[in-house]
């Protein structure tokens, strides 16, 4: 697999030279491949926030790099601007950041500020609605006009169309029903699939990470606690537990299910693994003992 | 960023000038200011210093805190000591090309700086040693006797602490929407003023329109917890002067009253 | 035991924006919620369980149909204190709520509106705080704290009020995991220890797994009421309205399609793992 962020050795530190002084990451080292569907999980303070706002140069290292493609962003921090086109960062509640008066010139600020010709904005504008599942009606309204799950998607469709290589998203589905969960994230999936965009998803919801990621980093206290697969993140639940993090509900029901006697693999994930595991015991229904 | 800067220069700590009721601090802070602008004579500025110092003192604040907030008004303090050292007609002690000094422009120079570095440490003091809660009740408290004219204290009293409540919260959200258009490639930092100007719409926008919903909600908020105006409202800390607050304000009072009649 | 909110036939339309129709938000809903029970309202966003809840304080007055708290008509406004004062709301933004820079401050807010003596404010503040396990952040800055702490003081901030019922309108919605059980238990132990009322508002439906009764609203109706075992093991229904059922009994609708004898209605992680060793 290529790489093509690689963050080494990163600390952050806040507050430096005051009382105040506090470390939201130290000593962080993680790639993030081509291609690949990146799954990011940590409780609030675990300093995945941080970490990825140094992904596109927004905050600044105090100590260690980054490197895009091999090269460090900030060997030229003049240019910092296009390492910011590239690697694209949905904030959480990105809906607070809409300000133009039609949908159509908030999706465009990003391509605009890169310079391209009205055509090539124009373009990406309609693909990143799209994309973002909304349809082409709305780009003429207020963005302030629209439901709270629609905002949220003009503000996801406005990073979008700066059709960055990399594009994180921090907590994408914060505050949404399931439903409105259900469908960004099948959106997000979609445009990973037909794009073959790299995706970093920060996300709080294991089951939402477990679904979707085909890597996972787990964060916790300011470092890398662990990294693989959902499969072989999953295989350590107690450990996640004792970390504060919550395990998807069906991976608690495997261990409790292991803990009980049944030769059952506690990393499972879904509803179908555990289920055609369970049923594999041989006894479909059948009462044993 | 944002986030750094401290805001309210509140410096927490229980000595007496951080215990004496607010009203009392605010009182005496208007009685040094008027005590201030009525003297004229050394012995007078001497008595000023002294008092100064003594309250810096008891307050516990140190005196590195105190000059720090000089820092940003020291352009002023020396742009009217100039301009009086220069412009102040009188008797000449020296005369180079167009520039004369007298001695009154001497004085007057002296005195005016004197005067500007003691009010603001004056003032200072006041805000490093009260919490800017405790500020707000002694406000609401000193000005209610104007609730007889109409004047809605109660209501301007909240509206401050509901303002110092959310500074914070709303410096945060400045920050996080700034980062936010800077990943869309927004621009604060350069071009002309007028470019720069326009680069803060995509901030300015999102802030007001966040500020609106916020402030919706607090009332919603405040509404269900039976807020409904100053009337009948009790408070947890009830304001009550003590034995040493009606010490130190005859202290001020005497300071204020002779400098006024014997200075 | 008596009843703590009643509605009949309550309908409520918001006033209709330029051009145009007004939506009718709550359409013929009628209810009563019993005095100490834990009832979890479900809906999609836009079903109306917001809006009903609003009712329930006298912050949203019925456009058609009555609301009765404890008995009391909302639309009375000579009585509005102290229906307000007997339902409390947390609502769901954190930052929003708080009016006070300083923890027991905002605590005393409400006592502060209610005209209680001093002496009497204090202790509720000290109460309350110690209720919602917040005691040590008397002193404190409440923008300071997490978001979970943050609601705490909410909490707190509305028990100083000493209220029969608690709204949460999605109070957990924009919370972590560990904020969303910090307010959960916490919630939980006041309705057990101190049998205050509570109606919980989510689109969690794994927060539904603790009450005595879920009602599921969809489109301004009320769809649904029963127990959280009875609602979900209604999944095609559920799914319908855009709602989830909890990956356990997706789970155990699985295994029964394949022909294992396991209950459709057990919620709960041990629930559903007690289920299936049955049939080992």
């Amino acid at each position: 697999m290529e790489e093509i962020i690689r963050v080494e050795n990163l600390t952050h530190t806040y507050g430096e030279g005051t009382p105040f002084r506090r470390s939201a990451v130290e000593d962080m080292s993680l790639s993030v491949y081509r291609g690949e569907f990146l799954g990011i999980i940590g409780h609030t303070g675990s300093g995945k926030s941080t970490m990825i706002q140094h992904l596109n140069g927004l905050l600044k290292p105090t100590e260690g790099h980054i490197y895009l493609d091999g090269k460090d962003i900030w060997e030229e921090p003049k240019k910092i601007r296009d390492v910011r086109f590239r690697v694209g960062l949905v904030f959480q509640y990105p809906e607070y950041q809409l300000f133009e008066d039609t949908v159509y010139r908030d999706i465009a600020f990003g391509p605009t500020n890169m310079g391209l010709e009205k055509d090539e904005v124009d373009r990406r504008v309609r693909a990143a609605v799209r994309f973002a599942g909304l349809s082409e009606e709305v780009l003429d309204k207020s963005p302030f006009a629209l439901s709270g799950g629609q905002k949220r998607r003009v503000a996801i469709a406005g990073v979008i169309a700066m059709e960055p290589e990399v594009l994180v998203l921090d907590e994408p589905t914060a505050g949404l029903d399931p439903k409105g969960r259900r469908e960004l994230l099948a959106n997000i999936q979609m445009y990973h699939k037909e794009r073959g965009t790299t995706i970093v998803l920060v996300s709080h919801s294991m089951e939402e990470i477990a679904q979707n990621a085909d890597r996972i980093v787990v964060l916790s206290d300011a470092h890398v606690l662990m990294s693989g697969t959902p499969r072989e993140v999953f295989s350590h639940g107690d450990e996640l537990l004792r970390a504060g993090l919550d395990v998807p509900q069906i991976t608690r029901v495997a261990m409790a299910l292991k803990e009980q006697g049944l030769a059952i693999d506690p990393a499972v994930y879904t509803v179908e693994e555990l289920s055609r595991a369970i049923l594999s015991l041989g006894k479909g229904g059948a009462v044993s003992c | 960023m944002l986030k750094d800067i401290t805001l309210g220069q509140y410096f927490p700590g229980n000595t007496l000038a951080h215990r004496l009721d607010p009203r009392t601090k605010l009182m005496i802070t208007i009685l040094y200011i008027v005590a201030l602008f009525s003297a004229h004579s050394i012995y007078a500025y001497v008595a000023l210093i002294v008092t100064l110092l003594i309250s810096v003192k008891v307050s516990g604040v140190g005196a590195k805190a105190l000059l720090r907030g000089l820092k940003p008004v020291l352009f002023i303090i020396a742009f009217t000591a100039i301009l009086n050292l220069f412009y102040t007609p009188g008797t000449e002690l020296v005369h180079f090309w167009i520039f004369r000094i007298t001695k009154e422009g001497v004085r007057t120079a002296v005195t005016m700086m004197a005067r500007i570095t003691l009010l603001i440490m004056g003032t200072f003091l006041l805000t490093y040693t009260t919490s800017p809660i405790h500020l707000t009740d002694g406000l609401e408290s000193l000005l209610s006797p104007l609730k007889r004219l109409k004047l809605p204290v109660h209501e301007l009293a909240m509206m401050m602490s509901i303002a110092l409540r959310f500074i914070p919260t709303l410096i945060e959200e400045t920050d996080k929407i700034m980062s936010a258009q800077k990943a869309r490639g927004a621009d604060f930092e350069s071009g002309s003023i007028f470019q720069r100007a326009k680069a803060l719409i995509p901030l300015l926008v999102p802030l007001f329109v966040s500020a609106f919903r916020r402030a919706d909600e607090l009332a919603t908020a405040m509404e269900c917890r039976c807020y409904h105006g100053g009337e009948g409202r009790t408070k947890l800390h009830v304001l009550r002067y003590a034995a040493k607050d009606y010490a130190v304000l005859a202290f001020y009072l005497m300071l204020a009253v002779g400098i006024i009649i014997f200075d | 035991m008596s009843t703590m909110i009643e509605t009949k036939n309550l309908t409520f339309s918001y006033p209709a924006a330029e051009g145009e129709r007004g939506t009718l938000a709550l359409d013929g809903v009628s209810l009563s919620i019993e005095e100490g029970s834990f009832v979890v309202i479900l809906g999609h966003n836009g079903s109306g369980k917001s809006t009903l809840a609003k009712t329930f304080n006298a912050v949203l007055l019925p456009s058609g149909g009555t609301v009765y708290v404890d008995g009391m008509d909302t639309t009375d406004e000579e009585i509005l204190l102290e229906i307000r004062r007997r339902v409390g709301m947390v609502f769901q933004n954190p930052d929003n709520q708080i009016v006070a820079n300083v923890v027991e401050e905002d605590v005393a807010f409400a006592p502060e509106n209610l005209g209680v003596p001093s002496e009497e404010i204090r202790l509720r503040v000290d109460q309350a705080l110690a209720a919602v396990g917040m005691e040590k952040f008397v002193q404190h800055a409440p923008h300071l704290l997490s978001g979970g702490q943050k609601q705490r003081i909410a909490i707190a901030g509305v028990l100083a009020m000493k209220p029969k019922c608690i709204v949460l309108d999605e109070a957990t919605a924009m919370l972590d995991p560990i904020g969303r059980s910090e307010v959960l238990s916490t919630v939980e132990r006041l309705h057990e220890q101190d049998g205050i009322t509570v109606v919980l508002i989510t689109h969690h439906m794994n927060e539904a797994e603790h009450a005595d009764r879920v009602i599921v609203m969809n489109n301004g109706h009320l769809t649904m009421d029963g127990t959280p075992r009875e609602v979900f093991s209604r999944k095609a229904e559920l799914e319908q309205i855009g709602l989830t059922v909890p990956d356990t009994v997706t789970l155990l609708h699985s295994l029964r399609q394949s022909g294992m004898e396991v209950p459709l209605d057990a919620v709960t992680v041990e629930e559903c793992a007690a289920a299936i060793m049955k049939n080992f």
